[in-house]
């Protein structure tokens, strides 16, 4: 009688295709800081809630935006194969290295906490060949070291920052409002709306359009999935209030475009100065993705 | 279950950080008992090494979001599979250029020839046929308690089920699985109680 089991050629053949697979995603899981958000259309929408956006244009300091304070001139150094680039002494009030460094080849970049980037023939001279890290300060280290093959080419800008985190502020009702940091969601989190003026959706109104409070009920990747099928091509609009939550501002949309995973470019202005505090083996995937980047049109930044 | 209970961590950890090798032997560990949950699930030898193909790849893809319950990633694979198995025209839609790529070593046979074949053939098509009359959560369930033998709290923390939900939703199940495989027993009186499928050993 048959016994009944796997074909054994199909079987190899699948072995082998998966352990390609995985080689080929080793040792960066995160290969390119955009890469992270492939696929991932429910929370496109949320990166320019950071507000810091808004703050690095000069706009107006939104309640818990980080402040990126440059402490120190930035060194610039390019460099083949495994280097490491001295910073001097860190100023008082340091709180991390921010480091940005552009391959000029292919290769792969190891950084300190395990932190590494990929770049492939294709990145190189695009805005592809951009990664962003901001480290956090150890006492004694005055230096960083990229490790990668001898041949890869990489150019690194590094300085000295403070960052800080504001608090959040509450208005009259008692909401909280202010960008969404590493503490979590304020009650209403500042956007801009599609018409460029600068305000706040209500966090639950945001958490119901973007999809972060179906994905707490989902068991699954298939039923995350499906979920996502569902709302392709659809846009959610939500309305944009002014500080007080009363007063509708305008409206964020929130987007699922199809084809919109694995996009990249250029750092998005929302991305300047958010600070990346890497744990270990982990890459910051800037939260600033412009609408130009993941092709969603849902949120203009404003021209000025 | 112990034994299948302990070890994949380690080479879970391998594997995220890139040891082909590591992933390799995870496969090699659980290939088996993901096949023939698929197998149960769909009653067809080739689509059910199409769910496990399927599963595996999403267990890659999708490794950043993978749980590991009592240090074990079957769970998660069996869950994958049997989601997999429930939509298997969009699920297996992501891989199938891949998995129609390939090759398979096709013996030519005739299952109509092979009477105990047929018969067993027969019955596994009742038992998917059964097993798809629960809803997707409970068959979670099933597939874990009953046919893997996991332990109630395993497969409530790979649900995302509190234990005492899952006991009492698993009581239910059974009671609604036994009644669609007596209903098929009554209408086409085989002579025995539903057998599962075969567990085959490899040869």
């Amino acid at each position: 009688m048959k016994q009944l089991h796997v074909d054994n050629v199909f079987s190899d053949a699948l072995r082998a295709e998966l352990i390609t697979r995985v080689e080929k995603a080793a040792p960066s899981r995160a290969r390119k800081r955009t890469r992270l958000w492939g696929g991932t259309a429910v929370f496109a929408g949320i990166g320019v809630l950071g507000g810091v956006g808004a703050t690095a244009a000069g706009l107006f300091i939104i309640p818990g935006s980080t402040q990126v304070t440059p402490l120190a001139s930035p060194v610039t150094e390019s460099h083949t194969g495994t280097a490491t680039v001295q910073l001097g002494p860190p100023p008082e009030g340091t709180t991390g290295i921010e480091m940005q460094l552009n391959c000029l080849s292919p290769g792969t970049f190891f950084y300190s906490r395990g932190a590494s980037s990929t770049c492939d023939q294709d990145d190189v001279g695009t805005p592809r060949d951009w990664t962003r890290y901001t480290i956090p300060l150890t006492p004694g280290e005055e230096s960083i070291t990229v490790k990668t093959s001898p041949e890869a080419s990489w150019k690194i800008t590094a300085q000295y920052v403070n960052t800080e985190t504001t608090q959040w502020a509450t208005n009259a009702e008692g909401d909280t409002y202010g960008a969404q940091n590493e503490n979590g969601c304020p009650d209403m989190v500042a956007v801009i709306a599609t018409n460029g003026t600068s305000g706040y959706v209500y966090r639950t109104e945001l958490e119901d359009a973007n999809g972060t409070a179906a994905i707490k009920t989902f068991k699954s990747p298939a039923e995350a999935l499906a979920w996502q099928e569902a709302r392709l091509g659809k846009d959610f609009a939500i309305p944009v209030y002014d500080v007080a939550g009363k007063n509708v501002v305008g409206e964020f949309v929130i987007s699922y475009a199809a084809g919109n995973s694995g996009v990249s470019g250029q750092p998005a202005m929302e991305c300047a100065g958010v600070p990346a505090t890497l744990g270990p083996g982990e890459a910051w995937p800037c939260p600033g993705l412009s609408p130009t980047e993941t092709g969603f049109p849902a949120i203009p930044v404003p021209s000025n | 279950m112990g034994s299948i209970g302990t070890g994949d961590e380690g080479l879970w950890r391998q594997g995220l950080l890139g040891q082909g090798d590591a992933f390799g032997a995870l496969y090699d560990r659980h290939r088996d008992r993901v096949f023939r949950h698929a197998y149960r699930l769909c009653g067809n030898h080739h689509d059910a090494e199409d769910i496990m193909a399927a599963a595996f790849l999403e267990l890659w893809r999708r490794r950043k979001h993978v749980r590991v319950v009592e240090g074990s990633i079957l769970p998660w694979l069996l869950v994958t599979a049997t989601n997999m198995a429930r939509n298997r025209a969009r699920a297996a839609a992501r891989y199938q250029r891949l998995l129609n790529s390939l090759p398979r070593n096709r013996e030519a046979e005739d299952p109509a020839a092979d009477p105990y074949r047929r018969y067993q053939n027969q019955l596994d098509q009742d038992l998917a046929q059964a097993l798809a009359t629960l809803t997707s959560e409970d068959l979670h369930l099933v597939s874990l308690v009953v046919f893997e033998e996991h332990t109630i709290a395993a497969a409530a923390a790979v649900l995302n089920l509190t234990p005492a939900a899952a006991k009492s939703r698993m009581h239910r199940a059974r009671q609604r699985l036994r009644t669609a495989l007596d209903g098929k027993a009554t209408a086409q009186n085989p002579p025995t109680a539903p057998t599962p499928v075969l567990e085959g050993e490899r040869t």
